[in-house]
């Protein structure tokens, strides 16, 4: 569990960067579409519940912690 | 105890956020490898569309009024300065040999496509330019005559250099297209060289680069491939002949086969209205309208067509056009409408053997072209 709290936010940040730079090419040039490519829609749901879970942790520690 | 306090050390801060960018570069570069680099071949259901209409015949151009001999050799440089040439050449529409259909419509952009207003003023600039004219070369066939020139408007930083192919087909079936290493597939990819050659082609064309992207409209020698619309227009030949642009939310695929689609590209945009005028609006993002080596498509009549390759990126040669002074060029070659194919690296024409403009960084490989056959046996 604790290893898992501590990667997740990682995968995150890793994810997030990545669709960031997607969003951009996108603009730039939609032709790409790299947002919407089947490998980003699954990239886009291991971000989904990478988010989620990182999330939960995040909140169950801090009523822990607030306890 | 020192140990455990070891092990309990964390990296600063700095540290985490420099392997998290790095964690983003390498995912990125994994993403790109499968995604954009390592070759797939697509088992898709093809299925036939369209047949060539044998009944519909275009008359070539007499001996006499093509350029140059009926040889596909290269003619001697010709050079000629013209002013106004493309205004002499607009085009006589004959609209009594056209079918019906309905014509673009524009500005129909949404949250979904990207409008950018064209510039009346390049365009005219370019239309009002004399156009230095040299002759490449010529090439006929029992089904077509292709003459081959270099031209070039305006003069230094500016100086636009482009190759203009001017196709007459006695038949649109005689407009072809080839898939790299006959290969109907994501990043299959071959240099347009190798494609022309390998389907003994006269005159080529790079296309729209289909395998890049994973939508859009796929129709080649009268066989579909992909009918998944995305946001950029789609350049249809008919059977008959006919060339249209049209926008995403105008395009009707069932009717688009009933009429007998034999090619269908889907880059664009659409750069003339259908007589000859300038687009209002272009279906694309204004980083895409800069200067830059750019390969299009025109329509002057059935069985009458125009392709050009502008090279760019190179100032003193060729800056490269915007897709305005795209527009121009093919005006000003009689055409009515024209739409933008894959430009950049991608951009090549060539010719009887060779390639005929200086690709920027030396070219790219890609996934299709357009071409008109040499004489078999030739």
């Amino acid at each position: 569990m604790k290893k898992l709290s501590r990667i997740l936010p990682h995968i995150t940040i890793i994810l997030a960067g990545m669709f960031i730079v997607f969003w951009i090419l996108d603009i730039l040039n939609p032709t790409m579409n790299f947002v919407n490519r089947r490998l980003s829609n699954k990239l886009l749901l291991i971000f989904c519940i990478s988010a989620i879970i990182s999330s939960v942790i995040a909140v169950y520690y801090e009523r822990k912690n607030r306890k | 105890m020192e140990d455990a306090a070891k092990k309990h050390k964390m990296l600063p801060f700095w540290a985490l956020i420099i392997i998290d960018a790095l964690g983003i570069c390498a995912g990125l570069g994994v993403y790109l490898l499968f995604d954009y680099v390592m070759p797939h071949r697509l088992d898709v259901k093809t299925e036939v569309v369209a047949e060539v209409d044998s009944d519909k015949s275009f008359e070539l151009p007499s001996d006499s009024s093509a350029a140059g001999d009926a040889d596909s050799e290269a003619e001697p440089a010709e050079s000629i300065s013209e002013h106004d040439l493309g205004r002499a050449k607009r085009p006589s529409l004959r609209g009594d040999s056209e079918p019906e259909r309905e014509d673009g419509k524009r500005n129909l952009s949404n949250q979904y496509t990207y409008n950018v207003d064209s510039d009346e003023d390049e365009f005219e600039r370019i239309l009002d330019a004399s156009t230095s004219i040299e002759l490449l070369g010529h090439g006929r066939t029992d089904n077509a005559d292709v003459s081959v020139y270099k031209k070039s408007v305006l003069d230094g930083d500016e100086k636009i250099t482009y190759f203009i192919a001017d196709v007459y087909v006695s038949n649109a079936g005689d407009i072809l297209t080839a898939f790299a290493e006959d290969t109907y597939g994501k990043n299959i990819k071959d240099t347009v060289y190798n494609m022309a050659e390998e389907n003994n082609a006269l005159f080529a064309v790079n296309g729209d680069y289909y395998g890049n992207a994973e939508n859009g409209i796929v129709i080649r020698n009268g066989v579909k491939y992909r009918d998944t619309i995305n946001d950029a227009d789609v350049l249809v030949l008919y059977t008959d002949g006919v060339m249209r642009a049209y926008h995403p939310e105008e395009f009707d695929m069932d009717k688009v086969l009933e009429q007998g689609a034999w090619q269908a590209w889907n880059f664009g945009p659409s750069l003339l209205d259908g007589k000859g005028g300038l687009n209002p609006t272009f279906n694309t993002t204004s980083y895409l309208n800069s200067k830059n080596p750019r390969s299009a498509a025109g329509y002057v009549e059935p069985g009458h067509y125009v392709f050009t390759t502008v090279d760019g990126r190179d100032r003193g040669y060729s800056s490269g056009a915007t897709l305005s002074e795209l527009a121009a060029i093919l005006a000003k070659e009689g055409c009515v409408y024209a739409y933008n194919l894959d430009g950049g690296k991608s951009a090549m024409m060539y010719f009887d053997g060779r390639i005929l403009n200086l690709p920027d960084g030396g070219g790219r490989d890609m996934s299709d072209i357009i071409y008109v056959e040499k004489q078999e046996g030739e």
